[in-house]
């Protein structure tokens, strides 16, 4: 942007009237020689008609109304001069013979290069203020926390059932012996009231791992009791086996098998 | 450094290459974030942490 | 007719009268009967083209490599200057032996000067040529720089300034250039500042043509009944005498984005210019541009029939919302870069959406121009260039620049040639370069409180859709 500046630019180049009589011959000097030097006047101290008024080149153009001296001074446009704005280029375009196409990729190049680390950072920013607040409504450290449960299997001696207490419910992990593998595994699915085989219910048949709540109305069953080697709920007489399997009694389906794994040989993970 | 730039330009020219290169830049360098700050977090507060404490309470 | 006949017709869209790459044979073979153009170069580096014709007139002209240019800022304007004091008295002849000369011989005897080049040049009879080029060198190389002349002269150039200042396009024009070329030599203007004309002394001018009119940068063309034997013979004559200096080259240029406003409430319209550097005259990608500029083209509203069928979608949208009087395409070109926009003249308040149109139409350029505008503006191009070259002022002035910046002209055919082979690929993908996410720079001149930011327009300048 430029403001048009009316005489701001115009140093009055005033010149004694020239004392170089010409004899007609072209000079034989053949190299170019500095021009001479320029008497820059300084610019008059006011900006009145008047002042200007003589800073024009030529004293007879130049309008005059009401006969009291010049009333109207012109100059022309291309009197005014562009300003020199080098201080706020940058240092590939402030050499006045640098072609802007040969640096215009390398400049708009770190420019978009700076808006996209910022859109990066913009976008970082705002996923995360984001996803602080989203994540404030789900749930808190403490109930998941208390949503798996790690158990180290060592502690457990075979053929013994172990009881924890899982999101609020009993957990039965049980060693199972050889004995008690062997026969779950070879009783006939049909008979069974709630058919599953054996190994759809455990991942190594060593161990069983199931929620004591009983499928009936919700008692916890007995370990290591009941006519079939397994559980026995005494509120209303259901016998699970070792595989937790519904064998007698009201309760309609098996021990409810959760979801569960072996993370190395001596823990197990529930949840 | 022209050659750097007349590749980036082609990055650059299209909106969409542009916001494609962010989105991507956007997850590589929140990852790339995460683990840079937690690095320095655990290296400056070396010993005070569960995990550096944790072997004497294994057994 | 089957269905695969109509469907591929469907496909490939018909051709209205628009006749495409093939231009007829004996067009072809017209071109290359057309005599060519022949060329000297004397021993002290002056260049002589000619071009014969079977006509009765010839034109003969001067090109120097002399502009404002090349002109320091204490000598700005003083080759339009020299034009004034050319034809007034030489060393040879006397003012007025001279006038009565140049008036015998019954010619015409013109001049101009651009930024880059200075022109002399005369029109005349094929037997008169050998007594004009007399003149018309003794003039230009042997001026006497009489005092008296210099001091009237100055008092023509003067009001000659303030002329040109009443003329709102030619000052939008000027500081275009100022402005676009800001801090190097190409931002002068022709005639300079007003005040420069207290330094316009015999001297100063007698050295600035000793640094400038210099026999390799000059170049002799005769266009019409001449030989060129017959031209090479005069340029012996009359001009041999030139020693060659030492050429000098200051050809620096700098294209800046820049924004510059005369806001002048009291003029009636705006002329806003609005321009991205572009190839040079003698670059490959110049006639692709000057394609694309056809498609954008002019109009103004003066035209008869409605504009509302117009196949410029800029013209359809000027005349519904009343954006602009008139509009057209400009490339401005020097020979080592080039301006290419678009002048506009309107009112105050439409001239944000004019420019919205007009920057719409650079986009739609680099993206979606169809092959049928590509071959509609390669059509009306090469009839430009036909009849631009039909006559003997046309073709001298071709030449000569040619010449000027290349060392030879390009003929008809090679011109003919050059526009069959562009394709729509290429106007999309040198609009791309020269247009696309560029800066602009923006010249308006008179009412033009209604043209809003430079931010503003330079972010027209892309699309955020693709």
């Amino acid at each position: 942007m430029t403001s048009v500046a009316r005489a701001g630019h115009l140093a009055p180049y005033f010149k004694a009237s020239s004392s170089v009589v010409s004899n007609g011959l072209k000079p034989t000097v053949v190299a170019y020689t500095a021009p001479e030097k320029v008497l820059v006047h300084p610019l008059p101290k006011t900006t009145t008609v008047q002042s200007l008024h003589g800073a024009l080149p030529i004293q007879g153009l130049k309008a005059v109304a009401g006969g009291r001296g010049p009333s109207h001074v012109r100059f022309a446009h291309t009197d005014i001069s562009y300003p020199d704005f080098t201080a706020y280029r940058r240092k590939e375009t402030q050499d006045p013979t640098a072609k802007s196409s040969e640096s215009v990729d390398a400049r708009q190049s770190f420019t978009y290069l700076i808006a996209g680390a910022g859109g990066v950072a913009g976008a970082y920013a705002a996923k995360s203020v984001v996803t602080h607040f989203v994540s404030s409504m789900a749930a808190a450290a403490d109930v998941l926390a208390l949503a798996k449960i790690e158990i180290k299997l060592s502690e457990i001696p075979e053929g013994k059932s172990v009881t924890f207490k899982w999101r609020g419910k009993p957990l039965f992990i049980r060693h199972r012996t050889d004995n008690e593998i062997s026969t779950e595994q070879s009783v006939p699915v049909e008979s069974l009231r709630d058919p599953q085989h054996d190994n759809q219910r455990v991942q190594n048949p060593k161990w069983l791992v199931v929620i004591g709540v009983c499928t009936h109305l919700g008692c916890v069953p007995v370990a290591n009791a009941g006519d079939f080697g397994g559980y026995y709920c005494p509120c209303h007489g259901s016998h699970y086996d070792a595989s937790g399997r519904i064998r007698k009694g009201p309760a309609p389906l098996n021990l409810e098998v959760p979801q569960h794994s072996f993370v190395d040989e001596g823990t197990l993970v529930v949840g | 450094m022209s050659m750097w730039a007349t590749l980036n330009r082609s990055v650059f020219k299209k909106t969409s290459t542009f916001f494609l290169a962010a989105t991507l830049g956007t997850f590589f360098f929140e990852r790339t974030f995460e683990v840079a700050s937690v690095a320095i977090f655990e290296s400056l507060n070396k010993g005070k942490l569960w995990n550096d404490i944790k072997h004497k309470y294994e057994h | 007719m089957n269905t695969a006949a109509r469907l591929r017709r469907a496909w490939i869209p018909l051709k209205y009268g628009v006749r495409s790459n093939t231009s007829s044979i004996q067009f072809m073979q017209y071109l290359q009967n057309l005599p060519g153009t022949q060329y000297t170069k004397l021993v002290n580096g002056l260049t002589i083209a000619t071009e014969e014709r079977e006509s009765y007139n010839s034109c003969v002209a001067l090109f120097v490599d002399a502009g404002s240019r090349y002109e320091s800022s204490f000598e700005n304007g003083i080759t339009h200057f020299f034009e004034h004091i050319a034809f007034k008295s030489t060393r040879a002849r006397v003012k007025p032996e001279l006038e009565a000369q140049l008036e015998q011989v019954g010619a015409r005897f013109k001049c101009f000067t651009t930024r880059e080049m200075s022109v002399y040049y005369v029109e005349c009879l094929c037997q008169d040529t050998p007594v004009a080029t007399d003149l018309l060198t003794d003039c230009v190389f042997n001026n006497a720089f009489s005092h008296t002349e210099i001091e009237n002269q100055k008092r023509t150039v003067y009001a000659e300034m303030l002329a040109h200042d009443n003329n709102p396009e030619a000052v939008a024009y000027d500081y275009l250039h100022s402005a676009a070329f800001q801090g190097t030599p190409l931002a002068a203007t022709v005639m300079g500042p007003s005040a420069n004309l207290y330094n316009f002394t015999d001297a100063t001018i007698c050295r600035y043509l000793s640094k400038c009119f210099d026999p390799c940068r000059t170049v002799l063309v005769a266009v019409g009944g001449v030989k060129h034997e017959q031209m090479v013979a005069l340029a012996n004559s009359y001009l041999c005498k030139l020693e060659p200096l030492k050429c000098m080259d200051i050809d620096a240029y700098r294209f800046s984005g820049s924004d510059v406003r005369f806001r002048d409430d009291s003029l009636p319209v705006a002329h806003v210019l609005a321009a991205v550097e572009a190839p040079s005259l003698i670059h490959d990608d110049y006639v692709v541009m000057e394609v694309a500029r056809h498609i954008v083209g002019g109009w103004d509203r003066s035209q008869p029939g409605t504009a509302k069928t117009h196949y410029s979608q800029v013209v359809r949208m000027s005349d519904t919302f009343k954006t602009c009087d008139s509009y057209k395409a400009f490339y401005i070109n020097y020979k080592d870069c080039g301006l290419w926009g678009v002048h506009f003249v309107g009112q105050s308040k439409q001239l944000d959406n004019m420019m919205g149109i007009v920057q719409d139409e650079f986009m739609y350029l680099c993206f979606c121009v169809t092959d049928t505008e590509v071959e509609r503006a390669k059509n009306f191009y090469k009839s430009k260039i036909l009849s631009k070259n039909e006559s003997a002022l046309g073709t001298c002035m071709d030449i000569g620049r040619w010449t000027l910046y290349n060392g030879y002209r390009p003929s008809l055919l090679q011109k003919m040639k050059a526009v069959d082979k562009v394709t729509v690929e290429d106007v999309r993908e040198l609009c791309e370069k020269y247009l696309y996410d560029r800066c602009l720079a923006i010249a308006a001149v008179g009412q033009v409180e209604g043209l809003y930011d430079y931010s503003r327009y330079r972010a027209r300048m892309y699309w955020l859709r693709t």
